[in-house]
This record gives structure tokens, sequence and C-alpha cells, in this order.
């Protein structure tokens, strides 16, 4: 067991290897997992919404396009979707990016992105109590005014941590976009350390990119708690000290 | 709330390391008991086995070649390299997997093919999942600083595919394309080494992204050993092989380092299979032409 244990520490915990391989990881592959992770999740908020308010539609030539929308995409492993984005498109001769990875690759998770986000903003739109609309229209808005006045700002706040998730999620499956071809310039974290470990023989490389991922994620995820909590409760300093909950803790 | 959350969390993390901490310390103990108990067992296996192995086997005792497990030869490789080693039917084929086979059957032991990505079969090797990997890999000094290496048993050129349309003749006119190669072959090295920057090389994982890039258009070119290249050129009207580029590279089987018993064993059974001109048999099956001199 000792052995083993050594084995694991000199393939996957290499410290020299990992320190040797943060430089390239930091200036080559943080900035495009970022790009085409973030590039993902942007195309998938807006158009999830997009795909949010069609599938809430009573109209059936709205609504079921994006349920069949959503199926697909949901259900799709994610680099099968990248593996059609990226190669199947320009195979039907449909290349708007050219030869860019990236973009095919941002646009492939952005379409995964856009199925679950579209579901996520669902659930949220239509946890607002149905009075809220009721009273909105009743003072002259139209369908379109009151959901994006009323309800989409209280429902996107009330989906922030699902949102996450999904961000979360896309940040990981950017490891997948090898399969479409990278050059040196393009490649995402993974890449790069997939590339190091193989050089030298040694997969500490990856357990460094890995690192990055955790860099990028950890920190997320309290940002948009924070966010969270703060637009639920508003900047505390603003609140009168009487207005305080009896039960009112540091950071909640 | 969040406060206690946070030292859940601390107490959490620092039990984890705890525990950590006394597995590595008590490991060792363990390790040597039992280390202690399988050399017991092994010679006991071993007065059994022998009497009944040697009858069936020469002198090669099965267990003396280092596998992970005893019988069984575990061959790491990336099955998606036509001709050399392929799936069909459910079943792995291809040169490589025939000449694999064959050493095992020599041995004496079972030969178990593991799918795995070609740029990761090195370091899995030396993980201990393989006892050997054979991927039509080629022989270069900075692996065999990982590993060790069999004699050659193939030698191979790269080659340059295109489309057939595309009006590329040859490796001179590659200015500007992007060009196609599999991670981590000596292909891409070459084509790193020696078309970058003139053109751009782009990694693929396997052979089937790289040439499914090429007649999507994504790619104008795709360099990679010769025996595929050609394989794919023939398998498709629209791809066309345009240029050989001679790099003198010859495959080896590779073993984990120190592995000295497996590697000679694997050795004297090649030797043996090109003498019988058993080589020349499975050689014949999956290639046209003759056989290269060193291998007759």
């Amino acid at each position: 067991m000792g052995e083993r244990l050594e084995d694991v520490r000199r393939l996957f915990f290499n410290w020299e290897v990992m320190t040797a391989t943060f430089p390239e990881l930091l200036r080559e592959g943080l900035p495009n997992t970022l790009m085409v992770s973030f590039g993902a999740i942007s195309i998938g908020i807006v158009f999830g919404m997009l795909v949010a308010l069609m599938g809430i539609s009573h109209r059936w030539y709205l609504k079921v396009p994006a349920k069949v929308y959503i199926d697909i995409f949901r259900g799709l492993p994610a680099v099968l979707t990248i593996v059609l984005v990226g190669l199947g498109l320009p195979a039907a001769g449909i290349r708007p990016w050219g030869r860019e990875a990236r973009i095919a690759a941002a646009v492939a998770l952005g379409a995964i992105a856009t199925a679950y986000i579209a579901e996520i903003f669902r659930a949220g739109i239509q946890s607002i109590d149905k009075g809220q609309m009721e009273a909105s229209r009743s003072v002259g808005m139209t369908y379109l005014q009151a959901m994006w006045l009323v309800i989409i700002p209280q429902a996107v706040r009330r989906v922030f941590p699902p949102l996450t998730n999904e961000a979360i999620a896309i940040i990981k499956d950017s490891s997948l976009i090898f399969v479409i071809g990278l050059s040196i310039g393009q490649r995402d974290l993974f890449r790069v350390g997939q590339n190091i470990a193989q050089q030298s023989g040694n997969y500490s490389a990856v357990t460094a990119a890995a690192l990055y991922y955790l860099a990028i994620t950890i920190p997320l995820t309290y940002l948009v708690n924070w966010l969270d909590t703060r637009l639920r409760e508003g900047p505390k300093e603003a609140l009168p000290a009487d207005d305080l909950p009896a039960t009112a803790e540091p950071g909640r | 709330m969040q406060l206690r959350r946070w030292w859940i969390l601390a107490a959490v993390a620092a039990l984890a390391l705890l525990v950590a901490a006394c597995a590595e310390d008590d490991a060792d103990d363990v390790d040597e008991v039992d280390d202690e108990v399988e050399e017991e067992v092994d010679e006991d296996v071993d007065v059994d086995d022998d009497e009944e192995v040697d009858e069936e086997v020469d002198e090669e005792a099965v267990d003396d070649l280092g596998l992970a497990e005893e019988g069984v030869l575990v061959a790491g490789s990336d099955l998606d390299f036509e001709p050399f080693e392929f799936i069909e039917d459910g079943e792995e084929k291809g040169f490589d997997v025939d000449l694999m086979n064959e050493i095992g059957e020599r041995l004496g032991v079972e030969v178990e093919f593991v799918n795995s990505g070609f740029d990761t079969l090195l370091t899995q090797l030396d993980g201990g999942e393989f006892d050997v990997v054979i991927s039509a890999l080629t022989i270069t000094e900075e692996r065999a600083e990982t590993v060790d290496f069999s004699d050659p048993y193939f030698a191979a050129n790269q080659a340059m595919v295109v489309q057939a349309d595309s009006g590329i003749t040859g490796v001179e006119d590659i200015e500007g394309l992007d060009i196609g190669v599999q991670a981590a072959t000596t292909g891409a090295d070459y084509a790193t080494e020696n078309f970058e920057p003139d053109a751009t090389v782009v990694e693929f994982p396997g052979t089937p992204e790289a040439f499914t890039a090429l007649e999507s258009d994504q790619v104008d070119a795709v360099f990679i050993d010769l025996p595929v290249a050609s394989e794919q050129a023939e398998g498709s009207d629209a791809l066309e092989l345009v240029a050989e580029v001679d790099t003198d590279e010859e495959y080896g089987i590779a073993v984990q380092m120190g592995n000295a018993a497996l590697l000679d064993a694997i050795n004297a059974t090649l030797a043996e299979i090109v003498e019988d001109s058993t080589y020349e048999t499975i050689y014949s099956e999956w290639f046209e032409g003759d056989v290269p001199e060193q291998f007759q």
C-alpha cells in the first residue's frame, strides 16, 4: 500500500512537474478555457431565456420547438455535441466561424447550456406567484412588459444557485473541446496539461490543470453565493439597525 | 449559519489531512507485512505450479514475466489505428494485435487488450495499468526515458493525405495550410518541427477525428504514419496520399522500465517469430509488398 501511495504521489502530484506546468497553463490554457466557457455561458443565458419564454408559451409553434430543442441538447453527451458542431456543421457547408475551433467549441457548449438554462429559467419564472402577472396586466402592462419588468427580474434572482451549477458544468465540459482539434495557441487548460504530461511521461501536469479548474470554480461558487445573499437582502449597512432580524449573524 | 458551516468544513478538512497522514505512516508498516505474506504465498503456489507448468511450457515459468496478473498479459493500445490496431465486429484486429497474440501464445500467456488514448498509453503503462504497450509506437529517445522498448518490430515512415481535389501535391505546398496530426505521435512532432510556422499544426486525439476534419475541410492535410495514411486514402475517393516523408521510424513494444524479464522474453520471442517466417505470414495479411529485409 505504501508503494502504491508513492506511485500516486510520483505520477500525479509531482510538485516539480506541477510548478513547471503552471506558467504555460496560465499563459495559454486559462485564457482559452475562460474564453470558451464564458462565451458558452453567455450564449446559454441569452438563448436560454428565449427558449424558456417559448417553452412557457401557450402557442404550440413556440412551445414545441422549445421542448424538442431542450430534449435533444440536454440528452446528448457533450462530446458528441462538440463533434457535431465542430466537425459536422462544416461538413454540411455551414462554417460561419471558419476554422476557429474555439468559437465552434463555445457555440457547441453554448447550445448545451441553452437547453439547461432554459429549464432553469422556466422553473424560476413559474415559481413567481401568478397573481403578480395578473396584477401587472391589470394596471395596463402588456404580457411581455409584465414578464420583462416584473416577473423575470424576480425569477432570475431565485435561480442564481442552479445557474452557477450550470456555469461550473460548462467550465468543466470545456475540457472536451480537444476532440475537434486544437493548434498551439488554441489549447485549453486540460489540453495544455495533457501535452506536458505526455512529454514528461508524468500526469502531474494534468493535476496542475485540475488546480486551475478549482481556482475558477470554487471562487465562482462563493462569489455567486455572496451576490445571491446581497440581492436577497440588500447591502447590510443600508438597513437601519432595528430592522435587522433577531437571528442575524455575520453573512446571513 | 454561515459561520457554523465553515466550522464543519474546516473540521472535515483537518480530519481528512489527519487520516491521510496516518494512512501514509501505517501503510509502510502494513506493506512490509504484506510483502512477506505475498512471498510466502508465492512460494507455495510456485511449488504446485512448477510441477504442472514445467511439463507444458519449457523452462519459462509463466509467473517469472513480472506480469501484474499471472498468466494474463495486459496490452495497452489505441485501437483506432487501422491497419495496426482497430476494432471490427467487436474484436481487436490488426498487425500489432496478431503479432502480440502470437508472442503471448508462445509465452504461454493470454493477451488481453485494453483500449486507451494514444497520448496517455505510456503514463498508464508507467502507472502499472498495462504490462506492455503495443500501439504502432515509434521508439524514441524521449519515450525511452520513461519506458523500456523491445527490439524494433516494424519500420514505418510518415505520409501526408489531402483532399483529392485540393491541388496540394506535396510537402512543398504546405505554406499557410492547417495540418492535422494525432497528438503525441512522432508525426505530430515531425510536423511541429518542420512545418511550423509556415503551416499551422492542429492536434486531434485520434485518427478518426483528424480524417473527419480533413473531409469536412477543417484542415487541409493530415500527416500521419504511412501505413495508416495509405489505408485511409485507399478507403475514400475524396482523399489522396500525396507525400511520403522518410523518417526512418521503427516501432517497438514498450514495457515498464526495469521489467527485464518480460523484455527479454518478448525480444527472444520476436526473434523466433521473424526467424521461422511467422512474421512474414502476419505481415502479408495486413500489408502489400515485401517484408522489409531486417524482418526476413
